[in-house]
């Protein structure tokens, strides 16, 4: 029997605090000082943790903050693990791992499953070629904002081969599971599709301020947007991935070489 | 009697609470097995990538550093290429120097057992939101071995390390060439300077970011604390509101995040004492 659902306001407060903390955590870490943001992002876990298990609060608005806080532990233990014992090639797996030990916690916690999260072999071909078409004009615009070098003089195969495993692997899969199938669906289903699409590409937005580009923002945030919208009108992850991985991999291992 | 008879109960009361428990564990082992396995499976490849890479850390053939650490977008900047012989014996580097990708220095030089050879470069402050990346190359001509390290200026948190660095120019020509040659790993002084400042642990360098507060010290005595809560919350020492309990699991997870960091702060001191 499908449970009814009450849609909340999309200006619930609970979640406008939690997306103004990310927000100003992000800022300061970016542009104040690392150390502030770390401690920012350490305080912000702590307090909506704390809140959270104290106030009685409903089913759904729980689910959105355990999820909104993996964001704060992300950059607390990003920020502070020692990366430079790490050879640098090895830097995006690493990370990552930590994005996806955290997203399988929550998963866990949670009782679900990647299944039941959308990340499926039901229409694989089509979701993925969906993602693949999308994916291509999205990394060249991507391009053109950030500009970035090529990676090696001219263009290496194993250099190449070595960004597609990473962009679908760690990046695509990690980013996916954490921004559409948990913090997405949870918010969807405390303030509805359309608000909660726009929360999702916002946070989304949100988490690329490192890049310290304007333009960038805007990008990261329609790019969330699409995502979220190809998330939720499939209801598979698969899109989603490769919508990610190929613009990451046009933007950084062929682009440069065409540009 | 009476004292003994409500020992007996309260006794059959926890062994039924912690039996409970293991149930509740054991019904939801049985729904998904296999995600502790990857959960677990994921941090435990994390923590082999950090450790096994640790014993890569080598005495850096190459650094660079940059002077003045902040400054202002018009004021330059200088950074100092350091070439290193550890060897007892005289050896011969062919040294190249990158800065956004275009080679500015190619060289190649003998250096005597035991000595140090340095070049220095002067550039402008780059500009708010923009970043100027400076990288090093050094082969051994003698052994084909290939040594790097790199600087972006102005300091980066790492996701935009990740973003430049394993993905730009300066990072991975030494992929194209592995086959042939060993690889520094990233020992840059840069960045380890950059984690002793955010974390406070640079007090001998006196750079620490923040005069006030020490990070490491914030997050170590935040760990003790939670620590000690998940302890003397534990569900078999008697009965705990809800909420103790919900607090408990989710503290367990920072508590775990922050063990990790302070693992990493151990680690580093630890091969900052053996390195001298």
């Amino acid at each position: 029997m499908e449970v009814q659902r009450k849609i909340q306001s999309p200006f619930h407060p609970a979640l406008m605090s939690v997306a103004v903390l990310l927000i100003a955590t992000e800022y300061v870490f970016v542009y104040v000082s690392e150390s502030w943001g770390i401690l920012l992002s350490l305080a912000s876990a702590l307090a909506i943790y704390g809140l959270m298990s104290v106030l009685e609060l409903s089913q759904d608005l729980i689910e959105v903050l355990e999820d909104f806080t993996l964001l704060f532990l992300y950059i607390m233990l990003v920020s502070s693990l020692p990366w430079f014992f790490l050879r640098q090639d090895l830097l995006v797996p690493a990370a990552y791992s930590v994005v996806l030990a955290l997203c399988f916690w929550r998963i866990r916690s949670r009782n679900s499953s990647i299944g039941s999260l959308g990340l499926s072999w039901r229409g694989f071909i089509s979701n993925a070629l969906i993602g693949i078409v999308a994916g291509v004009p999205a990394g060249a615009i991507e391009y053109y904002i950030l500009t970035p070098l090529p990676a090696t003089p001219a263009f290496d195969a194993l250099q190449f081969l070595q960004t597609t495993v990473y962009m679908f692997f760690f990046v695509g899969l990690g980013e996916e599971l954490l921004f559409r199938a948990l913090i997405q669906r949870s918010i969807v289903n405390l303030v509805g599709a359309g608000p909660g699409i726009l929360w999702s590409g916002l946070t989304f937005a949100a988490m690329h301020t490192v890049w310290r580009s304007v333009p960038e923002l805007f990008f990261t945030f329609v790019a969330g947007l699409a995502l979220g919208l190809l998330y939720h009108k499939t209801r598979n992850l698969v899109g989603p991935i490769f919508l990610h991985a190929t613009n990451n991999i046009v933007l950084l291992a062929i682009m440069p070489y065409l540009a | 009697m009476i004292k003994q008879e409500a020992k007996k109960e309260r006794r059959t009361l926890r062994a039924s609470r912690i039996q409970g428990q293991r149930g509740a564990t054991n019904s939801r082992t049985l729904k998904s097995p296999w995600q502790d396995d990857l959960a677990l499976g994921f941090v435990a490849l994390f923590l082999c990538v950090l450790l096994l890479n640790s014993f890569e850390v080598q005495s850096s053939v190459c650094s660079l550093t940059y002077f003045p650490s902040m400054a202002r977008e018009s004021e330059p900047f200088v950074v100092t290429a350091l070439v290193r012989n550890a060897a007892h014996e005289p050896r011969t580097y062919s040294i190249n120097i990158f800065v956004d990708g275009l080679k500015v220095l190619e060289s190649t030089s003998k250096l005597e057992g035991a000595s140090l050879l340095s070049f220095t470069y002067t550039s402008g402050w780059p500009k708010l939101g923009s970043a100027t990346r400076i990288y090093i190359e050094v082969l051994d001509v003698e052994s084909g071995a290939v040594y790097s390290d790199s600087v972006l200026v102005p300091s980066s948190p790492p996701e935009v390390w990740m973003s430049f660095a394993a993905f730009s120019s300066f990072a991975t020509s030494l992929l194209s060439s592995s086959s042939s040659s060993s690889s520094s790993a990233m020992s840059s002084t840069f960045t380890i300077v950059y984690y002793l400042n955010v974390m406070g642990l640079s007090s001998a360098l006196g750079q620490s970011a923040l005069p006030f507060f020490n990070v490491g010290l914030v997050m170590t005595l935040t760990l003790v604390l939670l620590l000690v809560f998940v302890e003397v919350t534990d569900p078999s020492y008697g009965k705990l509101a809800a909420w103790v309990t919900r607090l408990r699991r989710r503290y367990g997870l920072l508590a775990t995040g922050l063990l990790l960091i302070f693992l990493g702060m151990v680690l580093t001191r630890v091969v900052m004492i053996i390195a001298g």
